[in-house]
């Protein structure tokens, strides 16, 4: 017994150092920016927590999120019928993620897919200088354009986006592109030939304004892109992505 | 001299003794590992009419998010081309988080639960919380720890059959512990440590963030979130409490400090309950203002280890006398099952509680 006891307590100090050890990285981590983290480097401190221990809770600090995003979008369709291709009114997809959050005490995931796009598209606009805004801006979609990505990258850099942040709006622009043709694609009929979409984004007002005006009140910042292409689509993909999209309201339809 | 050693001494006798004794903490693990399963499944129900836009075929649009992220390869565990299939899969997650929620082959169930269960919010990374986060590593670290020692069909397995193991396998048929004591106790209450200071880390982090804004220093950070469409489950609730401009600073100074105090107001028996009670409240407004419900949960099921072992046992009793009592009114107060006959080694304490111990005990099956 006595022997079991000794050797309980040599492995309860191995793993208290562990769990020590493991504690003091993952409170670095977490914790803000400070002189411990610098010595010993946040990529090290990154390589221990990710991905198993990856964490953050800034959430909502140091400023809680007091911005409200919106993802607008209309498509080019060739008609099944008549072979014409015409241009659908815009659509706004926030707008029905809010419906799906109203009186639902368990709101889906997805009631936060075009507006947490639209938020990072709409601050990547805002990043960027007169030349890269020209850039997204163009249109993209037809046999001759260019592709979106090397021009945007072409553009000068200076006082404007970075070359880190080009590659997040790419990435962003390609969801936005990708969310707005499987929409379209629930909602008509027809081949879609290219999509566009455009952002919006308003801040709740002053405390002490509260009685006066709501976020109802304050005037949207847009920003508009360009047309791009639409990436293929199959049905099935479609028609399991109709629960999202078949209640997408026309634009100004809603009132928020 | 002696003055200072000898209580030392104490101190690292004791604290010796919470380590390899006895595991600590199994009812509040047991509630933790019900709550967590219980978020589990509410994140899957909650989802499941819109799982393919979200996790499945109709996910595409969120792949240039999906590659960067840090599970890519764990995710692709769901990354069917046939609906039918991934609908399946999903089932089968569920399926898991059942098995743990009844406690039924515990430690493989939360094993293999935390594996699905982030392969599959990770399909999109985009649209996850910090939820996920915490219950993902919570549950890795119940996988090192007895969290069916209560409340399961494990124990009531072990109960009715444990004395019939003779061999090995039949240890491991009857779910009775496959480890010498001296490294299963020690193991268990290492996990539990690492979780407890885990928790610890979350609430003081997020509060150290809170103190430097300028918004929740002035007392005004709710009404920011809470009156953005984004969160507006209730909306005319989530406005008529904003206009209250008393409200609106108590609730944000309270959110703040019972964070920040999370971890010290463990350590006094008054101020514990203060902690625990306020650590919940928050959350259950942020799952009722923000609807957040799973999230919620998720964090109120690691909070549930630090009530103390005594709490749960008057909860318990108090359910079994009702329970007896509704059943069998003669009987009433005297009914008792389980707890006198459990075959595992005693327990003590909760997670966080003062080491208060009678005397060394030897931990033995």
């Amino acid at each position: 017994m006595a022997d079991h006891r000794k050797k309980a307590r040599s492995v309860a100090y191995v793993l208290l150092i562990i769990v020590l050890i493991h504690t003091g990285i993952i409170a670095l981590w977490s914790g803000p920016s400070n002189p411990i983290k610098q010595a010993i480097g946040s990529g090290n401190i990154r390589q221990y927590v990710n991905p198993i221990f990856e964490q953050n809770w800034r959430i909502f600090a140091p400023t809680p999120k007091r911005v409200t995003s919106e993802l607008d979008f209309r498509a080019q369709i060739k008609s099944p019928d008549t072979g014409e291709v015409f241009d659908t009114d815009w659509h706004a997809l926030v707008a029905s993620e809010n419906e799906m959050i109203r009186h639902n005490p368990s709101p889906p995931r997805t009631a936060f897919a075009a507006r947490r796009t639209a938020l990072s598209l709409h601050n990547a606009a805002d990043d960027m200088n007169e030349e890269q805004r020209i850039v997204i801006e163009q249109n993209f979609h037809t046999p001759q354009s260019p592709a979106l990505g090397p021009k945007l990258q072409e553009a000068p850099t200076e006082s404007g986006a970075t070359n880190s942040q080009i590659n997040t709006y790419l990435k962003y622009d390609s969801m936005a592109t990708y969310l707005a043709t499987l929409s379209a694609a629930v909602l008509y009929d027809g081949e879609i030939i290219a999509v566009q979409y455009r952002t919006g984004k308003a801040g709740v007002p002053r405390f002490e304004e509260r009685d006066s005006r709501t976020l109802a009140d304050v005037e949207r910042a847009t920003h508009d892109f360009g047309w791009r292409p639409a990436p293929s689509v199959n049905d099935v993909e479609v028609s399991r992505f109709a629960p999202y999209a078949k209640n997408i309201p026309r634009a100004g339809e809603q009132s928020s | 001299m002696n003055v200072i050693f000898q209580p030392l001494r104490d101190l690292r006798l004791r604290g010796e003794a919470w380590f390899i004794d006895a595991p600590n903490a199994l009812r509040g693990l047991a509630m933790a590992r019900i709550l967590v399963a219980i978020a589990a499944l509410g994140i899957l129900i909650a989802n499941f009419g819109q799982r393919h836009a979200l996790w499945g075929v109709s996910s595409n649009w969120v792949q240039p998010h999906r590659a960067d992220g840090n599970f890519a390869s764990l995710a692709t565990l769901f990354a069917d081309t046939n609906p039918l299939i991934f609908t399946i899969k999903y089932l089968l997650v569920g399926a898991l988080a059942i098995a743990v929620l009844l406690g039924w082959r515990t430690r493989l169930t939360t094993l293999l639960l935390v594996i699905g269960f982030t392969a599959l919010v990770e399909r999109n990374g985009l649209l996850g919380n910090q939820g996920d986060n915490i219950a993902r590593i919570g549950l890795l670290f119940m996988v090192f720890m007895n969290t069916s020692a209560h409340w399961s069909l494990d124990q009531r397995r072990r109960d009715k059959y444990g004395h019939q193991a003779r061999t090995l396998w039949d240890r491991w048929a009857l779910g009775m512990p496959l480890l010498p004591n001296w490294m299963r106790i020690p193991l268990h209450n290492a996990a539990l440590m690492a979780l407890a200071l885990q928790i610890f880390i979350l609430y003081t982090a997020s509060a150290m963030y809170k103190v430097q804004g300028q918004y929740w220093q002035d007392g005004t950070a709710l009404y920011l979130p809470v009156s953005l469409p984004d969160y507006a489950v209730f909306p005319s609730l989530n406005q008529a409490l904003m206009a209250n401009g008393v409200f609106v600073g108590l609730a944000t100074y309270f959110a703040v400090y019972i964070q920040l105090f999370f971890a010290v107001g463990l350590l006094h028996p008054v101020s514990r309950r203060i902690s625990i009670i306020g650590v919940i409240l928050m959350h259950v407004g942020i799952a009722v203002l923000m609807g957040l419900p799973w999230f919620s949960l998720s964090m109120i099921a690691f909070d549930a280890i630090f009530i103390s072992t005594l709490t749960y046992k008057r909860a318990e009793n108090w359910v079994r006398e009702r329970g007896r009592g509704m059943a069998n009114p003669k009987q009433g107060a005297q009914a008792r099952w389980g707890a006198h006959k459990r075959g595992g080694a005693k327990e003590s304490g909760s997670a966080g509680s003062t080491m208060r111990r009678p005397a060394l005990r030897s931990g033995r099956d």
